[in-house]
């Protein structure tokens, strides 16, 4: 946590909830904020009213921004099981081609929301089979309950994810259509 | 899932597997754009390889680099019962008829095409057509024929017909209707408009114009016209051209 005025701000990510999280990454990443204004949007968003920064000094200012950023976060080892609303949670470090269409949906077509969808995608209910697992409904009902998880929870799986997606279309991006020689 | 049997090169895949893969779309991303490719090499469902992992589908497509070349170009002059016919020896309405279908999505009228440009001959010497068929049939009838062989026996007569109209098509040039731009709402000068309206009828009438124009206006001789062979029409036109007659 930071102080900034009187309150606590969360900037570790076992401080912010995944739904802080996403909305965080959302607003940093808005091209159609300037550097400045990016950051006060944050921190109202996080709970600093915006008027609050009219008379503060913005040297003082740029120094909260560097303590917000200053998390030198190490990932833990992936929670693999998580009990929520007494039901059990469990995720592999695996990617079917069911799972990795379903993100690749998912971070073109949601911006705003694909982490939790993507946490909703690796953690299966054992109780549930798979069809159930991936109806759209279900899928949306655990996107909801995961975003009040902290982030630390994602990171593992997201660092995954990425990894893995990116080593893939490495290997198989579509080169030029080379002409026959024949 | 068992690791799928993949073609191991163009000569594996049929014409109606080429015609599927040009037409995917990889709107929805990469990787299911390349489930849908799996899936049109290996007649399966993309539900087929949900279970699989991500990694395996990675090594799957490193037999597939292939994919990334375009098919030779060598081609057989001979499917089955049907010829190729040489294209010197295209009538008028075959002409028309490859025109229709390379303007308007030429990959989904590719059995079409090779529908026209494979005959059956009437009579054979000497393992050479001396006569070709003279009956009428519909392209839709054959394609059948074509879908089931593989693009390697055809893609270079494609290839070598879009040449062939190529050329055909420079060296006639004068004879053949200037593209009008299709919005005449941006012409403002009346005149101009007016010339452009008209250029634009007669394009769509091209055909026909070529046709009734032949025909001395008979058109009891519609058949017969489009039964002359294409390269006889066009340099009767010509003729007729340079001399005004």
């Amino acid at each position: 946590m930071i102080q900034i005025f009187d309150q606590e701000i969360p900037n570790k990510m076992d401080e912010l909830t995944i739904e802080q999280f996403e909305k965080i990454s959302q607003i940093l990443n808005n091209q159609e904020f300037d550097n400045i204004e990016k950051y006060v949007e944050m921190f109202k968003y996080l709970g600093i009213k915006e008027e609050m920064w009219d008379d503060y000094p913005f040297s003082e200012f740029i120094k909260l921004v560097q303590d917000f950023n200053l998390d030198s976060y190490t990932p833990n080892e992936a929670v693999t099981s998580i009990e929520l609303e007494g039901y059990t949670y469990e995720a592999k470090m695996k990617l079917s081609v069911k799972e990795t269409k379903l993100i690749e949906k998912i971070v073109n077509s949601k911006p705003n929301h694909y982490i939790s969808d993507i946490m909703a995608i690796m953690f299966k209910r054992t109780d549930l089979s798979n069809t159930e697992h991936f109806t759209d409904a279900h899928l949306k009902h655990k996107a909801k309950l995961f975003r009040t998880l902290k982030a630390e929870v994602c990171v593992p799986y997201i660092v995954f994810v990425t990894e893995k997606i990116a080593e893939y279309a490495k290997a198989n991006a579509a080169e030029g259509v080379e002409p026959s020689n024949a | 899932m068992q690791k799928p049997t993949l073609p191991k090169g163009w000569n594996q895949v049929t014409l109606e597997q080429f015609i599927e893969l040009r037409q995917l779309k990889a709107e929805d991303g990469m990787f299911e754009h390349n489930i849908d490719i799996l899936c049109v090499l290996t007649d399966a469902y993309p539900e087929d390889y949900d279970d699989l992992d991500i990694a395996d589908v990675g090594e799957i497509f490193k037999e597939l680099k292939w994919l990334y070349t375009e098919p030779s170009k060598n081609y057989t002059d001979r499917i089955g019962k049907f010829y190729l016919k040489p294209m010197t020896d295209l009538t008028l309405g075959e002409f028309i008829d490859l025109e229709h279908y390379f303007t308007n999505d030429y990959i989904h009228y590719l059995p079409n095409i090779c529908a026209l440009l494979y005959r059956i001959p009437e009579i054979v010497e000497d393992g050479a057509v001396a006569k070709w068929e003279s009956t009428d049939f519909k392209t839709s009838s054959r394609v059948h024929y074509f879908l089931d062989q593989p693009i390697t026996k055809m893609y270079g007569v494609l290839t070598e017909y879009i040449k062939f109209r190529d050329n055909f098509i420079t060296s006639h040039k004068n004879l053949m209707t200037e593209q009008v731009e299709d919005d005449l709402e941006d012409i403002t000068d009346p005149e101009e408009r007016k010339e452009a309206e008209k250029e634009k009828a007669s394009q769509k009438w091209g055909w026909e114009q070529l046709i009734w124009s032949v025909c001395n206006g008979d058109i009891t001789k519609y058949d017969q016209v489009i039964g002359m062979k294409l390269v006889l029409v066009f340099n009767f036109l010509a003729m007729r051209k340079e001399l005004e007659i």
